[in-house]
């Protein structure tokens, strides 16, 4: 039989039944439209969590250990681990070879302080903490230890901690609108926004004596920078069991004068707004210009330190970098990593899972084509009985029935996949409709880089469904063509 | 020589331990560019001998020689291929309800796979006077056109020889006219055909008329026997390297069967 023959029988036969063969290809339809529209939107979802998570610069951040066992993974330390104290140079030398790697610094190897002073200059009560020499025992206050300074920067009057971050002064404003007095604009350097009553249990404000918010506002306040380096000395083993007490050494300050050019009145914690547990935001000019201070009698490259930082020049590297680090038997933590891989397991399971209906939708139409084609070939005896006595060969027969079964599911591809394809411009056009038109919510999400939800058409998923619908209904029309071309000319055409 | 020789051919229905006897055993020959009527009542068999000479059916046992090629030992494959480069027309036209007239047409080369053009389709439409109708769905012609549709399609494909099986059983007696003198015309142009038919009003048409009666020749009449020169097979016929490629302008003498004067005309305006 002529191509032509064959292609002008197909084409007469979707004329004539096209709404029948939409009809029977319904579950091609469903069962794509359910993988389209699963796997775009997962995909997406992902895609979009990953590049808010990569907007923010600690997903460019590693945090190394050593174990004393040598391990590279946390689960093959069996009981407490003992961290071997590690030196900035040890790993500059063992990271020389990573192209990744752009710089690395001692974690925690500083802990800042701002102590406040005005006209009435207030100091620390633990003058320990603010000085800069360690006093010996014998000038402790009666009753009192020597405590941790991160605990001491909780419960002591004076000292408190810097802000480190807390994002863009935008987010800081728009969260805390409601309680907000003064200036609306980003602070400079010579500038700072205050809360008031942010920390309960910080008496900064008792011991300034003010009254009221409105008071602190545009005060100049004199803060001071306390550094203390942490160091110990490097192949020395931290015990984590068995911390012991570290002394330090308070050796340099630094002061600055700064404006209060906005307060955050959080007395009301009832209305909302956030600022956390934060006394003052400064700009970063601040923080970078103290960040300067470096003890020089403090040989901190070589010092031991529990964890060293890391940062890498890009996100993509992150997966690579980690994987050399823990070849030369570091532990390595990467907050970003985890929470990637977290997210990125959760929708590959769910996609699998909401795709798994579509397949089912999917396999279960193969009954429903077997049965609509063997009907075809029932009603269609008699023209099959013609082609035959025109000279129409079994396999010419074959050919036909089997191609209009997998023309079905052609048929049934294109619907669900444009189906899938457009619920999913739905989601997006309503996304921006509806999220990206409140101000609030759409700052949030530029601020982790998100300025649109366009879900990425993923052609993988598109020609898989392509294969997997052609490969039902070749499964479901091949018996019903062979029957067909079967058929014995004399009786069929008969009927 | 002839075109078509049956020897002791038989076919059974059933199983082979209660096997129901259709046809034979029968024995004959037809000649080429003959008409040949096979005559008898319903059951007679007439029908299953002519699903055997156009290959829709196989033997049970016996020979039937077509064209050289027996076509009781014919594998499946063969058989469609000779059906391809026969022509054939039924009682009740077995047109393709989906298509139109000239697609109807065209399938009768385009099934087999044997070579026919366009204009050819287009041409025999007109030369039986429904070129009009050409684009028309078959659903909405008349049986008088239909019946003309489907000789078109049997012809296009320039057969050797034309199996009828009652080809005007389903007509009225205007287009049963007009159908006799259509096969009329193609026997006069060296056509050969056989024809299957329980009417009396073709005998004097035939050049042999073999009666059948329980599946078996009761009388075999031959009017005007004669040694109807063969022509050479041409082996550069597309179709078929067995099949004689006939130029129909050529004349052939007329026998008394056909003892119609009249010229071979349709009348395109056919009051159906």
């Amino acid at each position: 039989m002529s191509l032509q023959a064959v292609l002008l029988i197909l084409y007469k036969y979707f004329k004539e039944n096209w709404l029948r063969i939409i009809l029977a290809s319904g579950g091609i339809i469903i069962g794509v439209w359910s993988i389209t529209l699963t796997s775009f939107l997962s995909l997406g979802l992902s895609e979009k969590i990953i590049t808010a998570i990569n907007s923010q610069s600690a997903t460019k951040y590693i945090q190394v250990q050593k174990d004393e066992s040598g391990a590279n993974s946390f689960f093959e330390i069996s009981g407490p681990p003992k961290f071997q104290r590690i030196s900035p140079n040890s790993v500059k030398a063992d990271t020389v070879n990573i192209d990744s790697v752009q710089e690395v610094a001692a974690n925690s190897t500083f802990l800042s302080y701002l102590r406040t002073s005005s006209n009435d200059p207030i100091e620390c009560v633990n003058n320990l903490y603010a000085t800069l020499d360690q006093p010996d025992e014998s000038q402790l206050i009666p009753g009192e230890q020597p405590i941790n300074p991160q605990t001491a920067a909780e419960n002591s009057d004076g000292c408190y901690l810097i802000n480190q971050n807390y994002g863009s002064f935008e987010n800081l404003y728009q969260a805390n609108k409601t309680d907000w007095i003064g200036q609306e604009t980003p602070p400079t350097a010579n500038e700072v926004v205050a809360c008031y009553q942010c920390n309960p249990s910080s008496p900064l404000f008792e011991e300034l004596s003010l009254a009221s918010p409105q008071e602190l506002l545009g005060q100049t306040l004199t803060l001071e920078y306390v550094k203390t380096p942490i160091h110990e000395p490097a192949g020395s083993i931290f015990d984590v069991t068995n911390p012991g007490i570290t002394e330090y050494n308070f050796e340099e300050t630094q002061t600055f004068e700064v404006k209060v050019a906005a307060v955050i009145d959080d007395r009301d914690s009832s209305d909302g707004g956030f600022a956390g547990a934060n006394n003052f935001f400064t700009s970063r000019a601040i923080q970078q210009q103290a960040s300067i201070v470096t003890p020089e009698s403090v040989d901190f490259d070589n010092a031991g330190f529990i964890a060293i930082d890391v940062f890498i020049d890009d996100f993509q590297s992150l997966d690579s970098t980690i994987e050399d680090l823990q070849d030369k038997n570091y532990l390595v933590s990467s907050a970003a990593q985890l929470f990637i891989t977290a997210v990125q397991s959760l929708f590959l399971v769910v996609t699998i899972v909401l795709g798994l209906f579509g397949l089912i939708a999917l396999i279960a139409s193969i009954f429903g084509i077997t049965n609509v084609m063997a009907i075809s070939v029932l009603k269609r005896q008699k023209e099959i009985g013609i082609l035959k006595a025109l000279g129409a060969r079994n396999w010419d027969i074959l050919k036909i029935f089997f191609l209009e079964s997998t023309l079905l599911g052609i048929v049934g591809w294109i619907i669900g996949t444009l189906v899938g394809y457009l619920s999913t411009l739905a989601l997006s056009v309503s996304f921006e409709r509806f999220v990206l038109s409140n101000d609030s919510w759409r700052n949030n999400l530029e601020n982790f880089g998100i300025t649109d939800f366009v879900l990425p058409i993923n052609y993988v998923i598109i020609l898989a469904t392509f294969v997997i619908a052609l490969i039902i209904t070749s499964i479901s029309g091949i018996l019903p063509a062979i029957r067909a071309s079967r058929q014995d000319p004399v009786q069929t055409l008969k009927n | 020589m002839s075109l078509i020789s049956a020897i002791d051919l038989v076919k059974n229905y059933g199983t082979k331990k209660n096997p129901i006897k259709a046809l034979g055993p029968v024995n004959f020959e037809i000649h080429s560019k003959s008409f040949t009527l096979i005559l008898g009542k319903s059951g007679s068999g007439k029908s299953t001998l002519l699903n055997l000479l156009a290959g829709l059916d196989k033997s049970t046992s016996g020979s039937l020689i077509v064209q050289n090629k027996n076509l009781s030992t014919l594998s499946q494959r063969k058989l469609s291929k000779y059906r391809a480069n026969i022509g054939i027309i039924f009682q009740f036209y077995n047109l393709l309800p989906n298509l139109n007239s000239i697609e109807n047409v065209m399938m009768g080369s385009w099934a087999g796979g044997v070579e026919g053009t366009y204009e050819y389709a287009e041409q025999l439409l007109k030369d039986f006077g429904i070129d009009h109708r050409a684009k028309a769905n078959v659903k909405t012609l008349s049986g008088g056109e239909k019946q003309r549709v489907a000789i078109c399609r049997a012809l296009v494909s320039q057969p050797e020889i034309l199996f009828c099986d009652e080809p005007t059983g389903a007509l009225d007696s205007t287009n049963e006219r007009q159908v006799i003198k259509i096969l009329q015309g193609l026997s006069q142009k060296g056509l050969t055909i056989i024809m299957v038919t329980h009417s009396q009003e073709f005998r004097s048409l035939a050049d042999q008329i073999i009666y059948l009666k329980d599946g078996l020749i009761t009388d075999h009449k031959n009017f005007n026997h004669q040694q109807i020169p063969q022509e050479e097979p041409n082996p550069n016929h597309p179709s078929s390297p067995n099949k004689v490629h006939r130029n129909p302008d050529e004349p052939l003498p007329l026998t008394n069967s056909v003892a119609n004067n009249d010229n071979f005309n349709i009348d395109p305006k056919i009051n159906l």
